[in-house]
């Protein structure tokens, strides 16, 4: 077949020639807008990211459980967590049997009483709450019974998975989930934020170091018949508390009486009068004055007596003592002595640096103030050196005792896990980051000189029963009469002591107390801090020293064991 | 000519028409199958916490401390079990290292092999052992079917 031309010819082929031209120019138009459209999906197809923020729009991550953020310890472990927990409220009016809905019910939560939730069944209001955090399983049968007036209200319980461990520095929250007391109240800020249910609160404690002080304290407290004992275990580089106990202690699941004995927590709350323990910081600002050299002797021959009050050595040794016999062998005399040398002034300004007359400093409230003395005259002022008449609570005791043996520093004790990567100031953490940025009270040649003295007070004195195979564990014991009504008791003591190992290079302070412990047989029927508390401490150290990678060391010689002239 | 380029528009036309409709079609399903599954996500983190709540209970300090006394024949290590790095483990002294050791451990190793004393009684290591009829039979074809959550839930209870 042939294609023909057709041909059209005169004005009208002029005519459609022109349209022809015109429409060139629209044709060029959506060819261009098109192929700029095509230009523009390509480059978003092949280069261009998927922008984020519309995607993300339908997927805000709002937590099921969200109302209270984790806590965990250092290493991770659940030591406070929120699970759903639904409340079971009813709507009377759906209700259609109520005897026999109530019988049901009764059957699923045996602990309520019968008429209560009958008399809730029947009423005339339109909705009332019958049992608060049903358990899983309780959630599930109630849902099986299948009446349509019994309704489960989401809700969520705060939850302790470590049972009494620890309870004193989680605290715990009441019904509506509001804290009451520890880190769950001081970092309630945090813990009640929404927005941050996926950014638990670490803290510095250590649970398995935390179960050995617990246990040890718990075995010591019932062998000794004890009222109570309170242990705490802090990193002398850092201040971090790895372990804080007090018993009896309280378990934040159960029920709580806020006033009950139990609630107390000994460490922060209560401020003991630490006795020998207290020596150390004598001896360490004698030193640091210069008004004394290791070698000085000092009279300890006899009683001191020192207006009408007369001060007796516990283990006299009767003759001239160097100082580091005065500490080894704890000799009240001469730390006596030693403080009139130093000087009131001294001592009150030296004792004020190391944070004693201020409340202890960690995050945790009902911290209590220290007790001072009414008047500092001399008399004070030599009880106070052997610490009687200061009442201070274990945690001051503790970041004084890491000052004197890290180098210096005073670091205040903190519960929350110090990494180099965490953002302090979102904790309201102090923004040290160095040990160096703390501010030093004692000089490092004195600290150093102490560490050698707390080591000899184990190895020849009171503290002997602290020692461990392995490691250089150095310390003072304490013991304490207790004043009831205003009357210093000789049978009612409180008996502690105060450790750090290992010496040659300090890295933790274990502190164990004992509140009227009762002597038993196989200590003498002696309940002292060398005999009660120290056999604590030492088992503490034993059990997490190869725990947290101390390395043990063969016995080096201790300086200044020259100085001891006679060993025991 | 004309007819051959406007079929071919046509055809263009109805083709892109088609992709776009299938391509929203498939969107819209992508994005319900989205909402799905972060819903699911929070559920399954919800059933998560309670797993790890229950593991922090059952891992408490002092239960597992009385589980390993009576099933394990181990005992918590002691100081001179531990050496910080090689020459420590030499046993002698006054010896020169051929070459700086690689081995500065980071975490203690054992150095002795600890001395397991048998003891005249609570040597044997005993399981607990139910008695036949108690034995729970789990039936495995309904905990096979299902999800992660469903298989939880399942397990505790927890409702849906």
């Amino acid at each position: 077949m042939r294609s023909v031309d057709l041909h059209i010819e005169g004005s009208k082929s002029e005519a459609i020639e022109v349209a022809r031209n015109r429409l060139i120019v629209p044709v060029f138009l959506f060819v261009l807008g098109f192929s700029v459209l095509i230009v523009r999906l390509v480059s978003i197809g092949l280069f261009e990211d998927i922008s984020d923020q519309i995607v993300q729009v339908h997927s805000v991550n709002v937590e099921i459980v969200r109302e209270r953020v984790d806590i965990l310890d250092r290493n991770g472990a659940v030591m406070a967590t929120n699970l759903p927990a639904p409340s079971l409220a009813v709507r009377p009016r759906l209700i259609t049997d109520a005897q026999e809905t109530v019988d049901k019910i009764i059957a699923v939560l045996p602990e309520l009483n019968r008429l209560t939730v009958l008399n809730k069944l029947k009423s005339s209001r339109h909705f009332l709450y019958i049992k608060r955090n049903l358990s899983p399983k309780q959630v599930w049968k109630i849902n099986a019974l299948g009446y349509p007036g019994l309704i489960l209200e989401q809700a969520e319980k705060r939850v302790y998975p470590q049972g009494k461990l620890a309870s004193h520095v989680l605290g715990y929250v009441d019904m509506d989930n509001k804290p009451q007391a520890g880190v769950e109240k001081f970092f309630n800020d945090h813990l009640s934020n929404p927005v941050r249910s996926n950014d638990p609160l670490y803290l510095s404690l250590d649970l398995r170091v935390q179960h050995i002080v617990r246990q040890e304290l718990k075995f010591a407290m019932d062998r000794f018949s004890a009222k109570a004992a309170a242990g705490i275990v802090m990193d002398v580089k850092t201040g971090e508390i790895l372990a804080m106990t007090s018993l009896p202690d309280f378990d934040g699941n159960g029920s709580i009486h806020p006033n009950a004995p139990e609630m107390k927590n000994r460490n922060i709350l209560e401020p003991y009068e630490m006795g020998s323990g207290f020596k150390t910081f004598t001896v360490a600002m004698a030193l640091d004055s210069g008004v004394i050299k290791l070698s000085d002797e000092i009279d300890a021959t006899i009683p001191l007596k020192v207006g009408r009050r007369t001060i007796h050595d516990d283990h006299a040794k009767n003759r001239f003592l160097s100082v580091p016999e005065v500490y080894t062998y704890s000799s009240n005399i001469g730390a006596s002595l030693i403080a009139r040398r130093v000087g009131i002034d001294y001592q009150k300004a030296y004792l004020e640096r190391l944070g004693m007359f201020d409340k202890p400093v960690i995050e945790l409230s009902g911290r209590s103030r220290p007790i001072l003395p009414n008047r500092w005259g001399e008399i004070q002022s030599m009880t106070v050196s052997y610490g009687h008449g200061i009442a201070v609570t274990p945690l001051h005791l503790v970041t004084g005792i890491a000052a004197v043996v890290n180098g210096g520093r005073l670091i205040p004790a903190t519960l929350i896990r110090k990494d180099s990567d965490l953002d302090s100031e979102s904790y309201g953490m102090s923004t040290f980051s160095h040990e160096d940025d703390y501010p030093r009270v004692i000089s490092a040649e004195t600290s150093g000189k102490m560490r050698h003295l707390m080591r000899l007070a184990v190895q020849y004195g009171s503290g002997g029963n602290a020692q461990v195979e392995g490691y250089r564990v150095g310390g003072k014991t304490g013991t304490a009469e207790k004043v009831v009504n205003g009357v210093y008791s000789r049978d009612e003591k409180i008996t502690s002591f105060v450790g750090v190992f290992p010496m040659d290079n300090p890295k933790y302070v274990i502190f164990a107390m004992l509140d009227e412990p009762q002597g038993i047989e196989e200590t003498f029927y002696k309940a002292t801090g060398g005999w009660a508390a120290a056999p604590v401490a030492g088992q503490i150290i034993s059990r997490i020293g190869p725990m947290l990678g101390v390395v043990p060391h063969k016995n080096i010689e201790t300086k200044y064991q020259d100085l001891i002239l006679v060993k025991n | 000519m004309i007819k051959i380029v406007a079929s071919f528009f046509v055809l263009m036309v109805m083709i892109s028409a088609g992709t776009v409709y299938s391509l929203k079609e498939t969107t819209e399903r992508l994005e319900a199958r989205k909402t799905q599954l972060s819903a699911k996500i929070l559920k399954d983190r919800a059933a998560i916490k309670v797993l790890r709540a229950e593991m922090a209970y059952l891992s408490q300090p002092e239960r597992l401390q009385k589980l390993s006394r009576r099933f394990l024949a181990l005992s918590p290590s002691r100081s001179y079990q531990m050496a910080d790095n090689i020459t420590s483990i030499a046993g002698r002294e006054n010896f020169k290292l051929a070459a700086f050791p690689v081995d500065e451990f980071p975490v203690l190793m054992p150095q002795e092999k600890p001395t397991f004393q048998k003891k005249k009684y609570n040597t044997q290591v005993t399981l607990a052992s139910y008695p036949e009829k108690k034995k729970m039979k789990i039936k495995n074809s309904r905990l096979k079917e299902g999800n992660f959550y469903e298989r939880i839930s399942l397990k505790l209870g927890v409702d849906e």
